[in-house]
């Protein structure tokens, strides 16, 4: 598992928005140097290859949170099952207003025996409630395996 | 407040102005009155003379005229030669006529005056066309001898008097025309009078109007003229009415000779013209007056009401609360000496008030000091491994210099009872002192138990904190430690009043049962701080009682300032010593009471009685309550290791050694007590949020937690209880086998063993458990590494330090970490050997990471750290020797599915020592 820390930077010609996709772990040795001074109208967070998160590591997210312009629309999209219990646990994780777009969300198949993360989008979750899925390998409706008030505490 | 209807000034000018008007009337009527009565009276007596000079004038011309006539006829009569008759005549141009005639009526002679005739006009045969219509009354005249009638001008052609005159002798008579007008002369010199001539019936004779003149008019209608003729009065004057309404005063003379009236009148209204006009004057002059004194009324009302309306407002502010309210009017008057007096009642009120206040403040202090000392005291009566305790306590005043207390602790039964000098709030400072001590001592004794061991130690740390207080206040103080295994009594005297021993015995005690502890007396509390105190060592058995009191029961005094004293006070202890503690206690605080008979005690009282009702059980006791289904798991088990299982709760709290409690029932009466009393022997089976549980660990100083799903339940229960043991091992009592242990002396060898662990992971653990461990490992290092070792003076050494920085630690430094594994779990320790996580240190960086979801520092993660492997972990188990070795186990439940280990409800053990 590569562990170390790397930022991409996409820029989008249209609207003024940047896709920032991150990688490896998230610690004390994690910088954001690349992006920090950066005067875009949005910018948009992946976390898809995000492997780990540690209490260092959000402290520099945090703090790296702080030195962003107040006036940036932020976006988060893939975020792991890691990243959520993050967001839901640490309150400063997501700057205010910043939204999360996408996320991945545990599932279980009991056909299967099987634990299944899948990725969804937060409008699709309502009322708090995990949309139904079957599972792709046996079409059997897959249980959402994580307690529904718990997961979903960042979408309140 | 009623409204003003009407100001003072207002009655003032009111008042006054009605006084000046009433005075004017009061002046005009009787000045008017008084002027009208003297002006009646002038015009009465004007009036009266006026009439009587008139008919004297009047008289005089007829008179003369009469006489005239007799001359004329006297010359006639007497045939001479060279007659007289038209000299007087001729002298005399107001007669007009005269005419003799003889007794038969013939006429014998007839003389006219040119002059008048020719003066009016007239024909010279007009008298005797006259003649012929008018005519002589002869025959009246010779019964009159003189006659009189008028002639008015309309008739005779001018206005004349007809005189007769009668000789008998002769039986000549003579009749004379006489011109009126010197007679309507006379009547037309007043001005003021309207006066006339009028025969008696009332025809106008004479008048000086010339229209009337003219005219023959009479007044015979007038009702006031016939008045006057009716009356036949000769001579008055009377108030009359004409037909016209107006009222007229008529001053009227009878010439009776010539039956006439002279008439003077003039009209009321006329005559008093004057008074009229001095009325309209004196109103004028009053409306002046009037003025001028209201005028002075006003100024004299306003400089009168405004001192009085200023303190009418002052009064209202005062009443409004306004109590700085002054008044300051410069008068030497009454208002003057009114507004001092206001001024100085306002002052009195402001000083009464902040009296009142600090007295209020004060006493409200009092209270509060009161019920900060209530909260000193622990229950009144305690039940303790076979020792009742029953304590009575009254201060003297709403707070005492009387301390009493206990701490029950493991086997021990530590009793104290002090009196500092006085009473009231500076030795209820005093008593706070003490009271600090032993909640720290009861604290302390958590990790340092040989504190509770002496009491001489408790005493002398008593004693520094009173003599370094700063008061010169002394207390008295005795300690006692009741050890219940080997049933001993260790105590240590501070100069307080020696308790009693009382023995057991069959029969009804003597005074040779008591048995005062004398020894091991030494100073007071206070008076040095280097008073080396000792311990005594006795025995005691089960019968015997002990009794602690102050000196306020004894020295407590009757109405004759007898005191109960020390012979009666034993008498008491001897007559109720077969009853229970708190019966004991109350019959001995009645028999005082008795003595004291109303009065009331003028110093403290304290008396704590402890009775040894029965040896302590050797049985280890487990309060399972509502739980006592969990206790039919575990029954078999605690009755190997010597456990008895209770569910019942009439046992003391302080009997039981360990007590199950459930987070449904925290605010029960029972679950309470222990929670409060017996904290470190709870342990609380939650269905609780996590962060709820933390809540509770914040609130009450539990050590044990256990998620009602958990799956190692028994584990830690046997765990827990295994705790007491000597040589207690979590991973032992956890059944888990060790796999590997590595010492950890560099930060950057951190991720090198997260590696090493996850070789060491068995199969079929979930990615996420995984990760969950990995994580955790992480962070118990760098928490570790970070945040255990301390330098010389107690401080993390590398708290501050980045994390980034590479440290390496020195050999006592290094880190332990261990990884076990037992029946579907795993353990990860991370042991180092410094000691410094406390429970509460550890507890409130859990809690911060629920209450605010921030780490408290900045640079390191170490709060935030602890936070997420307790979010991470099924069980936190926590050893910690207090500056020797802290190990932290974070313990993995082989949960198959992610929800499972969501639902899990975290279980936290920390064990001390």
């Amino acid at each position: 598992m590569d562990t170390s820390w790397k930022i991409e930077v996409e820029a989008k010609a249209k609207d003024n928005e940047h896709l920032v996709k991150l990688f490896g772990v998230l610690n004390e040795d994690s910088t954001f140097a690349v992006i920090e001074n950066e005067q875009v109208r949005k910018l948009v967070f992946d976390f898809e290859q995000v492997t780990g998160i540690n209490s260092c590591g959000i402290r520099e997210w945090t703090n790296f949170l702080k030195c962003l312009d107040a006036e940036i629309e932020l976006v988060y999209i893939n975020c792991s099952v890691k990243v959520i219990e993050q967001v839901n646990m640490i309150v400063d994780f997501t700057k205010r207003g910043a939204k999360i777009e996408t996320f991945y969300a545990p599932y279980f198949c009991d056909s299967c025996d099987k634990e299944v993360e899948t990725l969804l989008s937060s409008d699709k979750v309502v009322g708090g409630n995990a949309p139904a899925l079957n599972c792709s390998s046996c079409g059997s409706e897959m249980e959402f395996d994580a307690v529904e008030t718990q997961y979903f505490e960042f979408l309140k | 407040m009623k409204l003003i209807s009407l100001p003072i000034k207002f009655k003032l000018m009111a008042l006054m102005g009605a006084l000046v008007i009433c005075s004017i009337v009061f002046y005009l009527f009787m000045a008017l009155d008084l002027f009208r009565k003297d002006k009646s009276a002038y015009i009465y007596e004007n009036g009266i003379n006026n009439v009587v000079s008139l008919s004297e004038q009047v008289r005089l011309v007829l008179g003369h005229n009469f006489q005239d006539l007799q001359v004329m006829l006297n010359d006639f009569g007497s045939k001479s030669e060279e007659s007289i008759i038209p000299k007087i005549m001729k002298s005399q141009n107001n007669i007009i006529e005269i005419i003799v005639l003889n007794s038969k009526g013939e006429i014998q002679l007839e003389v006219l005056s040119d002059v008048v005739l020719e003066r009016n006009e007239l024909k010279s045969d007009h008298f005797e066309k006259l003649r012929l219509t008018e005519g002589f009354n002869l025959a009246l005249l010779k019964t009159k001898v003189n006659t009189i009638s008028h002639i008015p001008s309309s008739v005779g052609g001018v206005d004349h008097f007809l005189l007769g005159l009668y000789d008998k002798p002769s039986g000549l008579s003579i009749f004379g025309r006489v011109h009126s007008l010197e007679i309507i002369n006379i009547f037309g010199r007043s001005k003021i009078y309207e006066n006339f001539l009028m025969g008696s019936s009332g025809d106008v004779l004479a008048h000086k109007n010339s229209e009337k003149k003219d005219q023959a008019y009479s007044l015979v209608e007038e009702k006031y003229i016939q008045k006057i003729i009716q009356e036949n009065q000769v001579l008055g004057m009377q108030e009359l009415k004409n037909q016209q309404g107006d009222e007229l005063l008529v001053a009227f003379n009878y010439l009776e000779n010539y039956e006439m009236y002279v008439i003077s009148q003039i009209f009321k209204e006329k005559a008093f013209l004057s008074a009229k006009f001095l009325i309209n004057k004196s109103l004028y002059a009053a409306v002046f007056i009037l003025s001028i004194v209201m005028f002075f009324v006003i100024l004299f009302a306003r400089s009168f009401s405004k001192p009085i309306e200023i303190l009418s407002n002052a009064t209202l502010r005062l009443a409004e609360g306004d109590f700085s309210t002054q008044v300051n009017l410069n008068r030497s008057d009454e208002l003057g000496v009114l507004s001092k007096s206001f001024n100085f009642m306002s002052n009195k009120i402001l000083a009464y008030m902040d009296e009142v206040k600090e007295k209020v403040e004060l006493e409200k202090e009092l209270e509060v000091a009161q019920l900060v000392q209530n909260s000193f005291f622990p229950p009144n009566n305690i039940s303790f491994r076979g020792i009742s305790l029953s304590t009575y306590y009254k201060p003297a005043s709403s707070c005492g210099g009387d301390w009493w207390s206990y701490i029950p602790f493991n086997n021990k039964l530590i009793v104290l009872i002090g009196d500092a000098t006085g009473h009231g709030v500076p030795s209820a400072l005093i008593t706070a002192n003490v009271n600090a001590i032993r909640n720290n001592l009861k604290e302390m004794a958590n990790t340092s138990p040989q504190l509770l061991s002496s009491a001489a130690t408790i005493l002398s740390l008593m004693n520094k904190s009173v003599c370094h207080a700063g008061t010169d206040i002394l207390m008295t103080f005795f300690v006692a430690i009741l050890d219940t295994d080997d049933m001993t009594i260790t105590y240590s005297n501070a100069g307080h009043n020696p308790p009693i021993k009382l023995r057991k015995t069959d029969s009804k005690p003597k005074k040779s049962d008591l048995v005062p502890l004398l020894d091991g007396n030494n100073l007071r509390l206070g008076v040095k701080a280097t008073t080396v105190y000792s311990d005594v060592k006795i025995t005691y058995e089960v019968g015997d009682a002990l009794i602690l009191f102050t000196d306020g029961i004894t020295e407590g005094k009757d109405q004759q300032d007898q005191e109960w004293g020390n012979r009666r006070f034993q008498r008491s202890l001897m007559k109720h010593f077969s009853l229970s503690a708190q019966d004991y206690c109350e019959n001995i605080r009645e028999d005082a009471f008795k003595f004291f008979n109303g009065q009331e005690p003028d110093d403290d009282i304290s008396l704590t009685i402890l009775k040894i009702e029965h040896e302590a059980s050797k049985d280890v006791l487990m309060y399972c309550g509502e739980l006592s289904n969990l206790s039919n798991r575990f029954e078999l088990e605690y009755k190997q290791k010597g456990i008895s299982v209770v569910c019942e709760n009439s046992a003391s709290i302080y009997d039981m050694d360990w007590i199950h409690i459930n987070s449904k029932s925290l605010k029960d009466e029972f679950t309470h007590q222990a929670l409060v009393l017996q904290p470190t022997k709870c342990i609380l089976f939650s269905e609780e949020e996590n962060k709820n549980n933390m809540q509770s660990l914040s609130d009450y100083p539990i050590s044990h937690i256990i998620g009602y799903n958990s799956s190692l339940l028994e584990e830690e229960v046997k765990m827990i209880i295994n705790s007491k043991e000597k040589g207690f091992s979590v991973l032992k009592s956890l059944n888990s086998a060790c796999l590997k242990t590595w010492s950890i002396s560099s930060s950057v060898e951190i991720k090198q063993y997260e590696e090493k662990t996850l070789q060491l992971l068995p199969d079929g653990i979930s990615n996420n458990v995984k990760e969950q461990i990995l994580l955790t490992l992480n962070e118990l290092l760098t928490n570790a590494v970070f945040n255990a070792p301390l330098n010389e003076n107690g401080i993390a050494k590398y708290r501050s330090t980045d994390r980034r920085e590479k440290i390496d630690l020195l050999k006592k430094e290094e880190i332990s970490l261990k990884i076990s594994k037992g029946n579907n779990f795993l353990v990860i320790s991370v042991i180092d050997f410094f000691g410094g996580l406390s429970r509460d240190r550890l507890t409130a960086a859990i809690q911060r990471g629920y209450t605010s979801g921030k780490s408290e520092q900045k640079q390191g993660g170490a709060g935030l750290g602890l936070f997420m492997a307790f979010q991470a972990a099924s069980q936190v188990i926590v050893k910690n020797e207090t500056g020797v070795k802290t190990e932290v186990h974070i313990l993995f439940e082989f949960l198959e599915r992610y929800k499972k280990n969501r639902e899990r409800i975290k279980s936290f053990h920390y064990f001390e020592g």
